[in-house]
């Protein structure tokens, strides 16, 4: 092999190894990019599973509150009744003034069935919280979504209070599957 | 330069009758034709320091203008033994610059005088030929050649035995012991009957002329630095290419250990985290269920906890408030908003308030403007606090 030939030979073969090792390079490094990336989200995976296993029995007291207490679902109509009675036994027992209460569209969402109410009351203003604590126990599953209270400035000491308040329902479909 | 030899077949490529000819089966030595190299012998008197040889025929050369050609290439010497206790030093001097051509010295690096690769019996001479010439060699005693030159004879003839004759008698004349058998290499052309009869008279040198068959190349003891300078040049040029390539390969393998090294810690590091993954399923389902019990109490807590009912809203509103001198007038709530606005006796007050349910409500973010001061010195309040993610201000 004459000297022209090898020298072409030679420089055929460094840009065949520079262009080797720059590619593995280049493959290398996005190699390591993905694992990064995969790496944070295994760690971040990582302490959020920590973080939930640390308060496994604190969350698990409460689904199986939940599942246990919970009211189960039965029809629409038991349920708009079942809370009206609620409401309406509440308020007579406070001696709230009450229209008669209008009843919101069920809702359901991944958790409870939802059955609601909107109501307008009258009374002093004492009445009115005595009114709120009865109907809002942890029992009962009210969840208060809306609530203005405005002074009555003909009556002083009283308020008109308005309320907007959902019942939730557990169905049997929505059991978690522990519970089945 | 050791003349004793090794009785050892040399692996060679020597310059055969007629041309260039490969001895053994992987050659390793270049023996060089004679006619590249001078021999010269001269004697010094017995007790001179036999330390002091080499300074002694360095100075004859550069005397007889003889000196090596490069420095690299050199000379070498051999003393032998002389009469009256004199010594006959005898040096070998490299005359030329390249190999001739037709010598492919392609990877080989030792190289020898072909005469000093002869075997010369003790007390004898003898010719062979080397590349068409006739080449005299005659020995000391010590089994090589002490002596040898390139004849200018084309053919044994009378006139060749005249030319030998007249180069054994200045070898006498130097001390050397005239040889008492002339052999020929059995292949050379038959002398003529003039070259044996002029060798072999009586008034002549009285020598006995016979053919031998040659032994062939045998190795001689220690290398000689008999290298023609060009090919020195071309062994350092090769060198520095072997060395330029050593140093790329070196990089080369240095970068592939790297990359190798590189893609070794990357496999661990994916094979780890395979492990922290299969890791994270062990546990999946239950972690699973945690987040939905998790989701689950958090979109009904308002329902059954008691910290998140309308009551204790209302109740931390009325904690914001001084303890006198202040009237609620209204009090919204929804999930992202609490409001609430009244009259307090005099802007302190007010301003009080709006200390107050910073501290009593910090998840909040809250817009409490300037109180109003109404014409009967009261002061009107507005508060509105908002979740994180809500937006909008007084009603």
């Amino acid at each position: 092999m004459k000297p022209s030939e090898r020298r072409l030979a030679l420089t055929f073969v460094g840009v065949l190894v520079l262009g080797a090792t720059w590619v593995s390079v280049l493959k290398l490094r996005q190699w390591s990019r993905k694992l990064d990336e995969k790496a944070l989200q295994v760690e971040r995976a990582e302490v959020e599973q920590e973080a939930l296993l640390e308060e496994k029995d604190f969350w698990l007291e409460r689904q199986e509150f939940l599942e246990t207490r919970m009211p189960r679902y039965a029809q629409r109509l038991t349920a708009e009744r079942e809370l009206r009675t609620i409401v309406e036994n509440t308020a007579r027992r406070e001696a709230l003034d009450m229209k008669q209460p209008q009843i919101l569209e069920q809702r359901t969402t991944p958790f409870s069935h939802e059955s609601g109410l909107a109501l307008e009351g009258t009374g002093s203003f004492p009445a009115v919280g005595r009114f709120l604590i009865s109907l809002q126990q942890p029992s009962e599953f009210i969840s208060i979504r809306e609530m203005s209270l405005v002074a009555i400035p003909d009556s002083p000491g009283n308020v008109k209070v308005n309320l907007s308040l959902v019942r939730h329902y557990r169905s049997p479909d929505m059991e978690t599957p522990e519970a089945r | 330069m050791s003349t004793k030899f090794e009785m050892q077949q040399l692996d060679c490529i020597l310059p055969g009758e007629e041309e260039w000819t490969t001895h053994g089966r992987k050659p390793r030595v270049v023996c060089l034709p004679s006619k590249l190299f001078r021999c010269h012998l001269f004697s010094v008197p017995g007790g001179t320091d036999e330390a002091l040889d080499g300074q002694l025929v360095s100075l004859e050369l550069e005397r007889l203008g003889l000196a090596p050609r490069h420095p690299q290439g050199g000379f070498s010497f051999e003393a032998y033994r002389g009469e009256n206790g004199s010594r006959v030093l005898s040096s070998v001097i490299l005359q030329a610059d390249d190999v001739p051509e037709g010598c492919h010295v392609e990877g080989l690096s030792r190289f020898e005088p072909h005469a000093l690769c002869r075997h010369v019996p003790k007390g004898a001479a003898v010719i062979w030929r080397e590349l068409g010439d006739f080449v005299l060699g005659a020995s000391a005693g010590s089994g090589a050649a002490s002596y040898f030159q390139v004849l200018s004879s084309r053919q044994l003839d009378e006139e060749a035995g005249e030319e030998i004759e007249m180069i054994l008698r200045s070898l006498e004349m130097k001390g050397l012991p005239v040889p008492r058998t002339l052999l020929l290499s059995h292949s050379d052309p038959e002398a003529s009957s003039g070259f044996v009869s002029r060798l072999e008279s009586r008034f002549g040198l009285g020598l006995q002329v016979r053919i031998s068959p040659d032994p062939g190349p045998r190795t001689p003891l220690g290398e000689s630095s008999l290298v023609p300078a060009n090919v020195l040049a071309r062994k350092e040029e090769r060198s520095r290419q072997h060395s330029m390539l050593r140093l790329v390969a070196m990089i080369v393998a240095l970068g592939v250990a790297v990359l190798a090294l590189n893609s070794f810690l990357l496999f661990r590091k994916a094979k780890a985290l395979e492990d922290r993954r299969a890791a994270l399923l062990v546990d999946a389902d239950l972690a699973a269920q945690i987040a939905a019990a998790q989701s689950q109490s958090d979109a009904l807590e308002d329902s059954f906890e008691p910290e998140q009912f309308a009551i204790a809203t209302l109740n931390r509103v009325m904690s914001t408030l001084p303890p006198s001198g202040v009237t609620l007038k209204e009090m919204s709530v929804d999930p992202g908003r609490v409001e609430f606005s009244g009259e307090t006796v005099n802007v302190d007050r007010a301003s009080e308030i709006g200390v107050n349910i910073k501290r009593i409500f910090p998840e909040l973010a809250w817009t409490f403007p300037p109180p109003r001061i109404l014409d009967n010195g009261r002061a009107e309040f507005i508060a509105v606090g908002l979740r994180a993610g809500e937006e909008g201000g007084a009603r």
